[in-house]
């Protein structure tokens, strides 16, 4: 039987600089990082060349309807915890939904009291014609109907 | 209503009072936009001031003026139903007054052209006749400018068929603010610019507390003191005229279509900037004495609301006590 040594080569290779030129431009790599070059097939079993599969044992009845039990008994609780998870996921969206909504609405109060205040257009510091004196003088300039 | 002050005022426009220059200043006139542009300008800037001004309002007079036919706002107005790529400035005007209609629900509305032409405001005022013998036909409610498309990305605008605009005092405002600005990056500072009677200063002059500025009534005007900001004033009494026996005049109600049924002789209104005073005074007048005052209420706008039979309602922070009678 032959082996691919290179695909089973799992090692780790230390690269120690910290800054390593990729497509010209340094890349700074943090103090003490390790990175780990994985070869391509890395992780995957090895393949036994020239071997026949082996047929699975088949399981005894008995077991297999412990198994299913296992499984129904499971189901059942999953179904439970599910239920549970989504009607609460319901509730709290109920929740959020009127939050939601009484956050809108008072974004419209808003809204339609900052339209009330024109939008921006007619926004206002104040303050341009608030003397302190009168104007004892002769106008210097004037309105007049345009 | 106002057919009675009229006839009762038939000079109707007041002559107004003298102005004074004050110390270190200068005045200069010009015609631009159908109106006089008067400046007051610090006398060692005068000439660079007044350069900067007579260049924005040629500007400005030539892409939005709608009696020039080569206009960028004539264009426009020529290609409703197409998407037209506009300039910075006609852009801007149009969003501006775009945003206007929409706070004032529609009172100010920028597409009431061919209403206008239709009553008989069809060339310059300075050309108009007084009295025209043209067909009265029907006024035509506005509205029509929720219609229009605006690309802010690529600076495209669509006029709906059947729609043209005509800015009228919110680009003279607009101007007015523009020239300040322009004024204020050129370091020209005090200054005053006045559109037809649309006007704003920047700065004080030296010495001085405010600006003493000259407020129509219907038969005297008063002075008040501005410390900066803008000022305003919409009334019939200098652009009107009559259409056979009907008197007519260039604030249209966008309800009808037609001049504003007012009990209003004039409104002036003084506010941040120039745009919002002419907007504000404007529509407060054609809304009427009653419901023009709640408007400038709501908004915190101070005004003079000069009715018909000569009595006036302030609302704050108009300067009541600090208004004196100008003395003819």
């Amino acid at each position: 039987m032959e082996t691919n040594s290179k695909d089973f080569d799992t090692r780790a290779s230390w690269i120690p600089q910290q800054n390593q030129l990729y497509e010209g431009r340094y890349v700074t790599s943090k103090v003490g990082q390790q990175q780990l070059s994985r070869p391509q097939n890395a992780g995957q079993p090895p393949r036994d060349i020239g071997q026949k599969p082996r047929v699975p044992e088949k399981m005894p009845k008995a077991r297999a309807l412990a198994l299913a039990n296992t499984l129904k008994r499971w189901l059942a609780i999953a179904s439970i915890v599910g239920f549970g998870t989504f009607g609460g996921l319901v509730a709290l969206h109920q929740v959020s939904s009127t939050t939601t909504t009484s956050q809108s609405t008072s974004t419209n109060s808003s809204s339609s009291s900052s339209s009330q205040n024109s939008n921006g257009f007619f926004n206002q510091q104040g303050g341009n014609t608030s003397g302190t004196s009168s104007s004892s003088s002769a106008p210097v300039s004037g309105t007049h109907t345009s | 209503m106002e057919q009675v002050a009229l006839r009762q005022h038939p000079s109707a426009e007041l002559t107004p009072p003298e102005y004074s220059t004050p110390a270190g200043l200068h005045r200069e006139e010009f015609r631009a936009m159908g109106t006089t542009i008067s400046l007051l300008l610090p006398e060692s800037q005068a000439e660079s001031g007044a350069q900067i001004v007579r260049t924005l309002f040629s500007e400005w007079e030539q892409a939005l003026s709608r009696f020039l036919p080569e206009s960028e706002l004539s264009q426009l107005n020529s290609q409703a139903g197409t998407p037209i790529a506009v300039s910075d400035l006609l852009y801007t005007v149009l969003a501006t007054a775009l945003t206007a209609a929409q706070a004032t629900e529609g009172v100010y509305d920028p597409a009431l052209l061919d209403q206008l032409v239709r009553v008989g405001y069809d060339r310059t005022f300075d050309e108009l006749p007084a009295v025209s013998f043209d067909p009265i036909i029907p006024g035509e409610p506005g509205g029509r400018w929720r219609g229009i498309k605006v690309d802010p990305i690529r600076r495209r605008v669509t006029l709906p068929i059947g729609i043209k605009l005509d800015f009228g005092g919110i680009a003279k405002g607009m101007a007015v603010d523009a020239a300040l600005e322009r004024l204020r990056q050129g370091g020209v500072s005090p200054a005053m610019v006045n559109a037809g009677g649309d006007l704003a200063v920047l700065g004080l002059p030296t010495g001085a507390e405010q600006w003493p500025v000259s407020v129509p009534g219907l038969e005297q005007f008063w002075t008040i003191p501005l410390h900066h900001g803008a000022i305003a004033t919409s009334g019939i009494a200098r652009r009107h005229w009559w259409q056979g026996k009907t008197l007519r005049h260039h604030l249209l109600d966008s309800r009808t279509g037609l001049p504003a049924q007012s009990d209003l002789w004039s409104v002036t209104v003084v506010a941040d900037r120039c745009e919002q005073a002419e907007v504000a005074a404007k529509v407060a007048f054609i809304l009427g004495s009653g419901q023009g005052a709640g408007f400038l209420r709501k908004h915190h706008i101070a005004g003079l609301l000069v009715r018909v039979d000569g009595t006036w309602d302030a609302v704050e922070p108009w300067p009541i006590d600090f208004m004196e009678e100008v003395q003819p």
